[in-house]
């Protein structure tokens, strides 16, 4: 008998990042975030796994959805971008050019694919953007973004509390914050919260430990971390 | 008996980038034709608009291919690119041997030896581009003085924040003003220089 990956069928499921991904702008820059569950069925394959991909200098890609399907497009994202880099010289990679590539592949291999993407990063000529690209291979700018399994139970609260032009460190504890809101009412999302900030001076990969990751009302608590939230302002 | 317009040699590449071809017309629409595919590919594939560099740079490698095998003749044209991306306005000369330069002003062509020493005395920088129009002409109709009676066009088109960043046509009646000061400016500079003589 092979292990503990099987399901009740019997049958093994594919690896999927569902998941809780976010971008939003601020000020100056933008804030990627998400969780860090890899499932496989129910079977928790990496619990600290890495989805904000570098696809270019300042420029991260959110994953979604199928690991190897997100990976492989990553991949070919960056290939692209880093030939396209070449070719530019001086000039920088936008933030528009990488999410269009990422567009172009998730469009054409629409029948195939199972992954939903948000692109996001800083370029000199037009500042901090985000960009999503749901399953389909729909192209969107927008001012923030959620993706994932996670993302339906936060839309609204993010909606309600993202404002424009805050601060980095506001936007880093509403990223954080919302992250750890679908965390806790996702199954397939959980684990520690990863950021990675970017704007015109640096690009900074963090992350937030599973201990100190907020936590809500029915939750137990770890007994050593973030104070428990029982009513959550909206 | 040719009709005024016919002949054109300046062609739209992108809404942002013209190119005016000298030499092998034929040749000359090839090098633009490779040109809009290339912009419109980059659009497609990149989402932005082409940046003058990369299209001149892929242009001089295209006719540099030419050069390359012994069953292709190099293209007899060369490419002046004049294009408004998000750095500013740009002249880039791209030539059939496969080098391509940016300029601040350039002429191609059978006169442009003429021309070119005209430019080097100008300054470019603090030039408007009505003034500029005006200096083109003269250029043109000056470089042609020496040669037969034949009449001749002048084609003017331009790309500048008052054309809203877009390569169009300079507008007829704008265009013949042009013409005509430039005119009457070389028919001054000839009497003058009669008059120094005498």
């Amino acid at each position: 008998e092979k292990g503990a990956m099987a399901t009740g069928s019997g049958k093994m499921k594919e690896v999927l990042t569902g998941t809780t991904i976010m971008a939003c702008t601020y000020d100056g820059g933008v804030v990627l975030g998400a969780d860090s569950r890899t499932s496989s069925g129910n079977y928790v394959a990496n619990k600290v796994a890495d989805k904000i991909t570098k696809v270019c200098d300042k420029v991260y890609l959110c994953r979604s959805g199928s690991a190897a399907h997100t990976q492989a497009v990553a991949g070919y994202a960056n290939l692209y971008l880093n030939q396209h880099a070449i070719e530019l010289g001086e000039k920088g990679v936008c933030v528009r050019s990488a999410a269009n590539i990422v567009k172009e592949i998730a469009y054409t291999n629409k029948q195939w694919m199972n992954a939903g993407m948000i692109v996001a990063g800083w370029d000199k000529n037009e500042g901090g953007q985000v960009f999503v690209v749901p399953m389909g291979g729909t192209l969107m700018e927008v001012p923030f973004a959620v993706g994932g399994s996670g993302s339906i139970y936060i839309n609204a609260f993010v909606d309600k509390n993202w404002k424009p032009k805050m601060t980095k460190s506001e936007c880093k504890a509403f990223v954080r914050k919302a992250v750890s809101l679908a965390i806790s009412r996702d199954g397939s999302s959980g684990g520690v919260i990863r950021t990675v900030t970017v704007d015109k001076d640096e690009q900074v990969k963090e992350f937030l430990p599973g201990n100190e990751v907020q936590v809500y009302h029915d939750e137990i608590q770890f007994s050593q971390g973030a104070q428990k939230v029982e009513f959550v302002k909206a | 008996m040719m009709l005024p317009g016919s002949n054109r040699r300046i062609f739209t590449v992108a809404k942002h980038v013209g190119m005016a071809v000298p030499g092998k017309l034929p040749d000359g629409r090839q090098m633009v034709s490779r040109a809009q595919q290339e912009a419109e590919n980059y659009k497609r594939f990149y989402g932005t608009t082409i940046p003058t560099k990369v299209l001149s740079d892929r242009l001089a490698n295209y006719c540099h291919a030419f050069s390359l095998y012994w069953h292709l003749r190099p293209l007899g044209s060369a490419a002046l690119t004049a294009s408004y991306d998000d750095q500013g306005p740009h002249i880039y000369l791209s030539e059939t041997n496969g080098v391509s330069y940016r300029y601040y002003g350039i002429a191609v062509g059978k006169g442009r030896q003429g021309i070119k020493t005209e430019l080097e005395r100008l300054k470019l920088g603090n030039l408007s581009c009505r003034e500029a129009l005006k200096i083109v002409c003269k250029c043109l109709i000056k470089q042609r003085d020496d040669t037969s009676n034949k009449k001749f066009e002048i084609e003017l088109a331009w790309i500048s924040d008052e054309t809203n960043k877009q390569f169009v046509r300079v507008p007829k009646e704008l265009a013949k003003e042009s013409e005509d000061e430039a005119k009457k400016e070389i028919e001054q500079e000839d009497e003058d220089s009669d008059d120094m003589e005498s």
